[in-house]
C-alpha cells in the first residue's frame, strides 16, 4: 500500500520533532516535522490521498496546528492536501522557501481572532413590525389562507433584509471601524448563514489579544440589545496566509 | 458575549480551513470537489425567493420554514 503525506501547516522550526498522536482518517497517527533549514512542514504518513471534510478529520486539522501555535509561528495549509511522497513535500519546502519563510517572518508573534456578530430575533422583528406593521394579524392571515404564503413571506422577507442591510451599514460598520483601530490587519469574509451580521478576522500581537478581547467584549455591550457577538481566539492565521507556492513541473 | 478559547464550533472551523490557508492546487485537486461543494453550500446567500421567505421565517412570521 502506497504511503501519502497529509500537511497541516509549515511552522518556523527547523529542528525535526514529534507532537504526538492523532486520530486522521481511520487510523492513530503521528504528527511530525519535516524540516528544511528554519521552517518546517506539519504532517502525518497516511494511506489515504483524500480527505472529506468529516466532523473528526476537521477538528484534527485545526488542534494540530493551535496546538503549535502554543510554540511556533504557524502557515496554515487549506484542509485537505495530501502530498505524494515525503520528497513532494521537500520540493515544496524548497522551492517556496524564500516566501514561506517570509510571510512566517511577517506573523511571528502575532495571532487571529475571529469577531462574528448576529442579529437578535426579537429586535429586528419589532423593527420589522414598524416597518410592515401588524406581522401578528399577517400570521392569523397565513393561517387560514396558507396559499398566500409566498406572497406575505415575501413582502416580510424583504422588510427583514432591508433592516438587516441597514443595521449592517451603520451599527456594524462603527463597531468594526472602532475594532480596526485596535488591530494590526482586518478580513471581512461574507456571512455563513443568514442570521450573521458580521463575520471578521483580526490580526493581533499576541500578547495584545487579552486587551483586545477585552475591547470586544466592552463594544459588544453598546449593541447588545441589537446584536450577540461570538468571539473566536487566539486561532492559527489561516486569514492572513499570503503564500501562493510554486510546484515545478513534472 | 460568546467568547472560545481557540477552536469553536464545527461550523466555525470549517469556515475557516476549508477554503482558507496555504493552497497547493496540484495536491489538492480530487480532495476539493467535495470541498468545494460543501463549502458553498454552507454559504449560499443570495437575493432570492428562497432567501425572502427564510428571512421571513426568521422573524417568526412562516414558523414551517424555521
Amino acid at each position: 500500500m502506497s504511503t501519502f503525506i497529509y500537511l497541516y501547516g509549515v511552522i518556523d522550526s527547523g529542528l525535526p520533532q514529534s507532537l504526538g498522536s492523532v486520530k486522521l482518517g481511520s487510523l492513530p497517527r503521528e504528527v511530525r516535522t519535516l524540516p528544511l533549514e528554519e521552517i518546517a512542514a506539519l504532517v502525518s504518513e497516511t494511506d489515504e490521498q483524500n480527505f472529506l471534510p468529516t466532523p473528526d478529520d476537521v477538528l484534527t486539522h485545526e488542534k494540530v496546528l493551535e496546538t503549535a501555535m502554543a510554540e511556533h509561528t504557524v502557515l496554515p495549509i487549506r484542509f485537505g492536501t495530501v502530498a505524494g511522497s515525503l520528497e513532494d513535500v521537500q520540493v515544496f519546502l524548497k522551492e517556496n522557501y524564500r516566501e514561506l519563510a517570509a510571510n512566517l517572518s511577517q506573523l511571528r508573534g502575532k495571532v487571529e481572532v475571529g469577531v462574528k456578530a448576529f442579529w437578535h430575533k426579537e429586535a429586528v422583528r419589532q423593527e420589522v413590525e414598524r416597518e410592515v406593521g401588524q406581522l401578528a394579524r399577517l400570521k392569523q392571515e397565513l393561517r387560514q389562507a396558507p396559499g398566500r404564503q409566498q406572497e406575505i413571506g415575501l413582502a416580510v422577507g424583504q422588510a427583514t433584509e432591508a433592516v438587516i442591510e441597514r443595521w449592517k451599514e451603520t451599527h456594524v460598520q462603527s463597531f468594526l471601524a472602532t475594532l480596526q483601530e485596535y488591530s494590526l490587519k482586518t478580513k471581512i469574509n461574507p456571512p455563513i448563514s443568514i442570521h450573521m451580521l458580521l463575520n471578521a478576522s483580526f490580526l493581533v500581537e499576541r500578547d495584545q489579544e487579552p486587551g483586545f478581547r477585552c475591547r470586544v467584549l466592552e463594544l459588544s455591550q453598546v449593541y447588545t440589545k441589537k446584536f450577540g457577538i461570538k468571539y473566536a481566539g487566539p486561532l492559527p492565521p489561516y486569514n492572513f496566509v499570503d503564500v501562493r507556492p510554486v510546484l515545478p513541473q513534472r | 458575549m460568546k467568547t472560545a478559547l481557540g477552536t469553536t464550533s464545527l461550523a466555525d472551523v470549517l469556515d475557516r480551513i476549508l477554503d482558507k490557508g496555504i493552497v497547493i492546487d496540484a495536491w489538492a485537486k480530487v480532495s476539493l470537489v467535495g470541498i468545494e461543494i460543501l463549502a458553498v453550500e454552507a454559504r449560499v446567500v443570495v437575493a432570492s425567493v428562497a432567501t425572502w421567505i427564510e428571512y421571513a421565517g426568521a422573524v417568526g412570521l412562516l414558523e414551517t420554514v424555521t
